[in-house]
């Protein structure tokens, strides 16, 4: 950089911080994409949570409906069903219930495979019998037996209807027995070893895992307690083991520490004896006897009991509590079950009291009174009414037993009713007697027996007998045995929890009993007791109907409070996070839609970036001055716009017809208002271009008014200040008025034809190449020059051509055909094509063009045949020779109809024409010119492709009938270049400062104007021209040959042609520096002058300068002068003397002049010396008065004083004389 | 794909755009004869001993008598955008002699290039431009 010049200022954005801040906001939005997903994931969480928390509740709900539904499903199958499937299902569950209890589970199976054997087995007789006496009705087993089988088919029939129940029985004791004699077992072992039930397990797992049981911990128990409180020396030999191993004694003794971990310490410190004799021996010394035996057991017995516990064996406190209430109610339902067998045996005593021909059959006679065969409910009662009949008397007592008897004598039943009721027996039914008198009967005889026990108890003054002890298990007569009957199925119905069953069971009871005990009698009683117990079963199963749908009602409560507290947990638990997270929800949501709207907003205003973008090419590739053309295909993109919204919004039309009517209704409008819009835009632009164009036009006229007053006030300031300068500065003022840009112009077109020559078409070729090449080429210096200097020649031919051509079309005149070779190489030679504007003769300048073509020699021979460089074709070689209608493959152009407007000289290549025909051809194609118009009154606009289109967009064709804007073409170069020359001569020419001047300024600026802007530039240019003529004429604007002919004339009176005027400023220039006022008093100007007014029969005027004698004669005392010859023609002075022979009296010499002034009119000089005391005089205006001059002339004439002077003054004025 | 932020820079078009508006903005700063700190100007050299100085002849010339760099006016006519790139654009002479004659009267006067009041309209001008031309938008990137 040279340092002399000014550096460059250099705005440069760093757009780092940009970078930086986009990268910023790149990652807050990842990271708010990031919250927004842990936010969505949480509240998801949470969601799940409280869909979870609400499933889990439903679930609960349901499952309790279910177990309720089940229940009331199981109630109503085990109605209708019983059996193996049932007890199956019952197995099965209570399996799955103590699954992990192997001795448990084993307890049941086996139970529950007695009782599904017991219930398959039913149908058999003989077994059924069997089956019912089975343990645990042992200590029965043998009465009962032999019983029924007295009883023979009666006895068959009471062990038929006993078979299930005791099934059942059998089963339930079996089970129960089992598990509480394990839950026993583990109590037992609890106590002795002081380990846990869970740990019973346990180690009961360890010991059986070597073939013991957990008794041998009991015994080691029993060993190891005695070795810890042993005195002697085996005591202290076994602490002494026990500290060994670890074993807090002390904490044995407090009970701090458990058995199970002593037992652990000593298996592990037994472990790590050597096996043999020592740890057997210390093992005897701990356990005594049983250490040899628990050895097996303590080796590895860590390892199993971890097992163990890993396995989870052992069952827990609540289990074994369990047991052992099993157990108990095994052991209860066992003793209540031998009542029932004793109750049994009575009631088979009673019936074979009843009947007499049994009573020999039974081996024990009966015992014990009817009455012992009641419950103990059914003692207490009857003690309390025995008690309030004793409470009556002795006597009173005795009168009842009196009537009573009378009563059962006279109601008595017969024996049909012995005989009914044992065929209803012996077909399965009860016959229960009927009847007033049966009814009476059955009360007398119980009343009568409780009035027999009360007198007799009053008699025995004792009270009422006990119960039979039934735990003896003796079978003597009822001994309750009906009380244990009713108890036992009445538990046995408890046990299924059925109380229908156990209704039936109680019903089926108490007719029993009551047949029992009123035997044929007991028919009202019986009948009564159904009633009392179908209403009891009527009001259970209103019960239990009013149970289940309270339950139901419950379960529904329970579920609307579950549904609730769901609820309420949605509404309390996770309120606060489902508040937050929706709260975050919509904050993230709100967010995101403002993250999509700004997408959404950015996307849009992103395509319609992509529409402004279009446009705004449009635009900028649009024509400069076409603002139309370039708002019409704006708008084409915007109808395309307008178009496809209102489509969309027609495709997306509401399914309601209503609706879809309105929104059609409002994309229509939409699309109107649009289109309208852009109409208004489309008619606001027009006028704005009108009033620009009018503004422009105003702008222009202004300017050059303003132009104009500038330069004239400067002209008239120079002119009233410098008045000798304003000539000059005329000159330069229209110079830059009108010169420089006609020059400008030129030189435009000027450059724009040399431009290919010099440079080529290409920019790379032309002379610039030539020379480019000629310095760093490696051509032949020869070639070379031979190339430049034929170059050079055939360039400046073209450019004479050109400018020739040029000139010759704008003046409308024929150039001169020039041939010249074919293109040479390096240089693109134009090829111009200049016709003639009169059509005349056509001009036949071709010159080949193209840097590729005719580089050789032999090219350059090519097409030197005038004729065929004029009509084409003639060579091989023609089309690479162009010729006047033919371009080389180099192109050319055609400066003319560049000039012209036509179109451009590039088109000319391609395909020839040849000869006359492709000359006229191109005749044809040359722009003649015509009027340039605007656009018609039909035309609005112009599409994209440039047509014109009327206001609703159609493409139209212009009418023509627009004002004139201007004349184009070759009619149009003709008028500009006549205007210019016509503006040149008058303005700038010879005709300048003259009247004919103005006119033709006038008329030269009206014809440029028209040709550039119509009428309106003719008026501009018409007045620019007129203006600047009269400014010309009014700043006395000449030119040197008018100004020669003016003082030509001036001082010689001579008028003279412009070529002598000429001639005139030529030697001004020569020898006056220009300044024609000298050269027209040069002698020789004068001289020429003098013959050139002879030779055009003018008179001239001698100059006084220019010495002439002169000849006086006397004759006859007179004076005349005599004619003296200037170039033959006899000239006299100009006196008062007459001439003689009055030969050129006429032609008088003119008067000289001075050297400044024209003859004759040269001013008299007179010095004045004014000094002393006249000085006074003379400034007070009294030193020279006319009188004085007057006086002072006529003293001087009296005097004859410079009589020869005042003569030679008077006669030839400024001639000094000798003396 | 994701929405982010992208960053293109303002185009050679945008900065031309600017070039020329700065240009404008000096060229306004200097004819009021302002020099490079929006300060008035030096005045210039005046005439001595009798002798018209250089604002004689400029007042002559119907110009006005200041260091406004304007004789024929070539100097600040010859003021272009030399160069224009993305985010980048220089700001030069075309003329080498509008070159040198600037670089001498900047010796005399650092006029040239930006004041402080150019700067701010420089700022104000690439504001417009990254407004306009949204500079950073929501793009999608892979």
């Amino acid at each position: 950089m040279d340092a002399n010049m000014m550096t460059d200022g250099v705005i440069s954005l760093d757009d780092r911080p940009a970078i930086a801040a986009v990268g910023r906001a790149n990652t807050a939005l990842d990271g708010h994409e990031k919250k927004v997903k842990e936010v969505m994931d949480r509240t998801g969480k949470v969601y799940q949570m409280a869909g979870d928390q609400l499933v889990r509740v439903t679930d609960n709900s349901r499952n309790s409906l279910d177990r309720l539904l089940s229940s009331m499903q199981k109630q109503a199958d085990l109605a209708g069903k019983s059996g193996v499937e049932r007890m199956i299902a019952q197995r099965d569950q209570l399996i799955s219930k103590w699954g992990q209890e192997q001795r448990a589970v084993e307890a049941i199976t086996k139970a529950y495979d007695k009782m599904i054997a017991a219930e398959q087995g039913g149908g058999g007789f003989a077994n059924g019998i069997k089956n019912f006496i089975q343990n645990p009705l042992e200590s029965a087993k043998g009465a009962a037996t032999g019983v029924l089988e007295k009883l023979g088919t009666f006895g068959t029939v009471v062990g038929v209807g006993a078979a299930g129940l005791a099934a059942f029985a059998v089963a339930g004791w079996e089970a129960a027995k089992s598990l509480g004699q394990y839950g026993v077992m583990i109590k037992d072992a609890e106590l002795r070893t002081g380990l846990t039930a869970k740990e019973v397990g346990q180690f009961g797992f360890a010991a059986r895992a070597v073939g013991q049981d957990v008794s041998i911990f009991e015994r080691m128990m029993r060993g190891l307690t005695g070795a810890v409180e042993a005195t002697g020396t085996e005591g202290e030999k076994a602490r002494q083991w026990l500290t060994r191993f670890g074993v807090d004694l002390q904490g044995v003794r407090t009970g701090t520490v458990s058995t199970s971990e002593v037992m652990l310490q000593v298996a592990r410190g037994l472990d790590s004896l050597p096996p043999g004799f020592d740890r057997s021996r210390v093992a005897m010394d701990l356990f005594k006897r049983v250490g040899i035996e628990a050895i097996p057991v303590m080796e590895g017995l860590n390892d199993r009991v971890n097992r163990a516990k890993q396995l989870g064996f052992g069952p827990s406190e609540d289990d074994v509590k369990k047991y052992e209430r099993l157990n108990q109610q095994a052991v209860e339902f066992e003793v209540k079950w031998e009542s029932a067998i004793r109750s049994v045996k009575g009631m088979l005593v009673d019936l074979a009291g009843a009947f007499g021909w049994v009573l020999d059959k039974i081996s024990t006679p009966p015992s014990i009174p009817l009455g012992q065969s009641e419950s103990r409910s059914e003692h207490r009662a009857h003690a309390d009414r025995i008690k309030a009949l004793q409470a009556q008397g002795p006597a009173a007592l005795q009168a009842q037993i009196n009537s009573l008897q009378q009563q059962t004598n006279q109601y008595s039943p017969g024996v049909g009713n012995f005989i009914k009721g044992t065929l209803a027996q012996m077909v399965g039914q009860i016959y229960i007697p009927s009847g007033p008198d049966a009814q009476k009967y059955g009360q007398a005889a119980v009343e009568l027996k409780y009035a027999k026990e009360a007198l007799e108890g009053l008699n025995k003054n004792q009270p009422h007998a006990p119960l039979p002890d039934d735990s003896g298990g003796s079978s003597r007569g009822d001994n309750g045995l009906s009380s244990a009957m009713r108890s036992a199925r009445k538990e046995l119905a408890g046990v299924g929890d059925d109380r229908f069953a156990v209704l039936a069971a109680e019903r089926q009871e108490a007719i029993n009993d009551a047949l029992d005990k009123y035997k044929e009698k007991a028919g009202p009683l019986v009948e009564l007791l159904k009633q009392v117990y179908d209403a009891k079963w009527v009001k259970e199963f209103n019960s239990e109907s009013e149970k289940l749908n309270k339950e139901l009602a419950q379960q529904e409560e329970h579920w609307t409070q579950l549904t609730l507290k769901a609820h309420k947990a949605q509404d309390s638990v996770f309120k606060d996070e489902i508040d937050q997270g929706i709260k975050k929800l919509e904050e993230e949501g709100k967010a995101v839609g403002r993250l999509a709207a700004e997408y959404n907003k950015l996307r849009s205003s992103g395509e319609s970036q992509a529409f402004q973008h279009q446009k705004r090419m449009i635009q900028i590739n649009g024509q400069p001055g076409d603002e139309l053309g370039t708002l019409a295909q704006q708008q084409l993109l915007d109808y395309g716009q307008i178009a496809q919204r209102r489509q969309d919004a027609l495709s997306n039309l509401s399914k309601d017809p209503a609706q879809a009517v309105f929104e059609r209704a409002n994309a229509e409008k939409t699309a109107a208002n649009e289109v309208g819009q852009l109409r208004y835009a489309w008619e606001e632009k027009v006028t704005e271009l009108r009033n620009k164009e009018a503004e422009n036009e105003a702008a222009t006229q202004k300017r050059q008014l303003d132009q104009l007053a500038h330069a004239t006030s400067g002209l008239w300031n120079t002119l009233l200040t410098k008045p000798g300068q304003f000539g000059k500065q005329l000159g330069s003022t229209i110079y830059e008025a009108v010169i420089k840009p006609v020059a400008e112009g030129m030189s435009a077109v000027t450059a724009t034809v040399l431009k290919p020559i010099i440079y080529g078409q290409d920019g790379q070729g032309g002379l610039s190449a030539v020379f480019k090449g000629a310095f760093g080429g490696k051509q032949d210096p020869m070639k070379m020059a031979t190339d430049m200097n034929t170059a050079v020649t055939a360039q400046n031919s073209a450019a004479l051509a050109t400018l020739t051509a040029v000139l010759a079309g704008a003046m409308g005149m024929a150039a001169p055909a020039i041939a010249a070779p074919a293109g040479i190489g390096g240089i693109s030679l134009p090829s111009i094509s200049a016709p003639a504007v009169s059509g005349s003769t056509a001009s036949t300048v071709a010159f080949g063009g193209g840097a590729s073509s005719g580089s050789s020699f032999t090219d350059l021979t090519r097409g030197l045949n005038p004729v065929s460089m004029v009509f084409g074709g003639g060579t091989g070689t023609s089309a690479e020779i162009p010729t006047l209608n033919h371009a080389a493959s180099g192109g050319g152009f055609n400066p003319l109809s560049m000039v012209l407007g036509g179109r451009g000289g590039a088109s000319q290549s391609g395909s020839p024409g040849t000869g006359i025909a492709g000359m006229l051809k191109s005749f044809k194609g040359i722009n003649w010119g015509g009027f340039t118009r605007a656009p018609g009154s039909n035309v609005v606009g112009w599409g994209a492709d440039g047509t014109p289109h009327d206001d609703m967009g159609n493409p139209v064709k212009d009418n023509g009938d627009g004002r004139i804007t201007g004349v184009n073409g070759a009619a149009g170069a003709a008028m500009g270049a006549g205007g210019m020359m016509l503006a040149q001569q008058g303005l700038l020419g010879s005709s300048r400062g003259t009247w004919g001047g103005v006119g033709m300024g006038t008329a030269g600026g009206a014809m440029i104007g028209y040709q550039q802007g119509g009428a309106l530039g003719a008026a501009i240019g018409g007045a620019a021209g007129f203006m600047i003529g009269i400014g010309e004429k009014i700043a006395g604007v000449e030119t040197p040959e008018n100004e020669a002919k003016r003082l030509v004339k001036s001082l010689y009176f001579v008028n003279i042609d412009t070529a002598m005027a000429k001639q005139i400023v030529d030697l001004a220039k020569q020898k006056y520096a220009g300044h024609v006022s000298i050269a027209v008093r040069d002698p020789e100007v004068r001289k020429m002058l003098e013959l050139y007014a002879q030779g055009t029969g003018q008179k001239m005027p001698l100059s006084a300068t220019t010495p002439v004698g002169g000849s006086l004669a006397e004759q006859n005392g007179r004076l005349y002068q005599q004619a003296s010859f200037v170039n033959g023609v006899a000239t006299t002075f100009q006196s008062a003397l007459p001439v003689m022979g009055n030969l050129g009296a006429n032609n008088n010499y003119p008067t000289p002049g001075g050297p400044n002034t024209g003859p004759g009119m040269g001013p008299i000089s007179l010095s004045l010396s004014v000094g002393g005391s006249d000085a006074a005089s003379f400034l007070t205006g009294q030193v020279v008065t006319p009188t004085y001059v007057a006086d002072a002339s006529m003293a001087a004439q009296n005097a004859s004083y410079g009589r020869v002077q005042a003569s030679a003054n008077t006669q030839v004025p400024g001639l000094i004389t000798g003396t | 794909m994701t929405a982010r932020f992208v960053y293109r820079p303002l185009s050679a078009e945008d900065m031309t755009t600017i070039g020329n508006a700065v240009i404008a903005d000096v060229k306004a700063r200097i004819q009021k004869g302002q020099n490079v700190a929006d300060a008035s100007a030096k005045p210039l050299k005046p005439g001595r001993n009798g002798h018209r100085g250089y604002p004689d002849y400029k007042v002559a010339r119907g110009l006005r008598g200041i260091r406004d760099l304007v004789w024929r006016g070539m100097t600040m006519r010859s003021i272009r955008v030399i160069d224009a790139r993305p985010n980048t654009v220089r700001i030069g002479f075309d003329n080498p002699q509008a070159a040198r004659i600037a670089a001498i009267n900047q010796t005399r006067e650092a006029v040239f290039w930006f004041s402080p009041n150019n700067r701010q309209r420089i700022q104000e001008l690439v504001s417009q431009a990254i407004r306009a031309a949204e500079l950073v938008r929501v793009g999608k990137v892979a």
